[in-house]
């Protein structure tokens, strides 16, 4: 749960970050954009029933990597966004502790 | 209640132990949706924001907020109030008695969650602003979405079993029994 907790700071964080750093327009963009989604997905993620669903993050952390090189933008802004992206990426790739096993879980209703 | 449990859980995700927090969620988010609605509406003349100055106000009163006839905020309102109502409907154990409830209940909590979550995105991107209690509402609908996922599952789980078991789903679904 920690983990995704603070992914959703994170997510917070990269939201925020724009206007306290004055980023570039591109980057600003591209941090909005994923900025709420980590944190959705992270604060989702929190409860055990979804917990697979902080794998996403991981996509969302690449999509912030990758869309910082496309949009070129000030190396304050590409700092920011690929360091909060690779933070993303290990966040979403730490494992998660099962309290539960929710009967088969999701997984169930497709046996 | 053991007994009440789904198979293979080790607690009744229909308890009201677990559903009364995010009825209450769901009355705070209603609150905070009635207040931005007022202000749209014009029966308020200004709007709290402790952070954002006058964001909230470029947000509310933004073309976004006036796509459908009544103020997006509005929607909120009555999105917030079916999900208290569809929370609280039924006792503990409604997971395999009432399953429609609580599959409404969660196709009411998961589109809130994503209009909220598409709204923030809009707000910087669309008009360079945020607006505090819009986002405190995004929150809420996005925390209420994990701890209503748990009960969706396991009338999923039981449905998905009278259906393996060769009984009705159409019969499970309304009444939980094959």
């Amino acid at each position: 749960m920690i983990p995704q907790l603070l992914a959703a700071a994170l997510g917070a964080a990269i939201m925020l970050a724009p206007g306290i750093l004055a980023l570039d327009s591109a980057t600003s963009d591209l941090l909005w954009l994923l900025g709420p989604i980590a944190t959705s997905i992270g604060i989702a993620a929190a409860s055990d029933v979804l917990r697979g669903v902080r794998r996403a993050n991981v996509l969302v952390g690449a999509a912030a990597v990758v869309g910082v090189v496309l949009v070129a933008g000030t190396t304050i802004g590409a700092g920011v966004a690929i360091a909060s992206g690779v933070a993303l990426i290990i966040l979403g790739l730490l494992p998660s502790t099962v309290h539960t096993s929710f009967g088969g879980g999701w997984r169930r209703l497709w046996e | 209640m053991a007994d009440r449990s789904p198979p293979g859980w080790n607690y009744d995700p229909s308890a009201w132990s677990q559903r009364l927090p995010i009825i209450a969620l769901a009355l705070v988010g209603a609150g905070i949706a009635a207040y931005l609605a007022a202000f749209q509406l014009g029966i308020i003349s200004s709007v709290w924001d402790p952070f954002f100055g006058s964001g909230s106000r470029r947000i509310l009163t933004s073309e976004v907020s006036r796509l459908l006839p009544i103020p997006d905020a509005a929607l909120g309102a009555a999105g917030y109030l079916a999900d208290a109502i569809s929370g609280a409907i039924g006792g503990p154990g409604r997971w395999r008695r009432m399953p429609w409830i609580v599959i409404l209940f969660g196709v009411a909590v998961g589109p809130l969650g994503a209009v909220s979550i598409t709204l923030v995105i809009l707000q910087p991107l669309l008009f360079d602003a945020f607006c505090t209690l819009c986002l405190a509402s995004a929150v809420i609908s996005v925390v209420m979405i994990g701890p209503a996922m748990d009960e969706v599952l396991a009338s999923l789980q039981h449905v998905r079993g009278v259906q393996r078991d060769g009984g009705s789903t159409w019969r499970a679904f309304w009444t939980g029994e094959g």
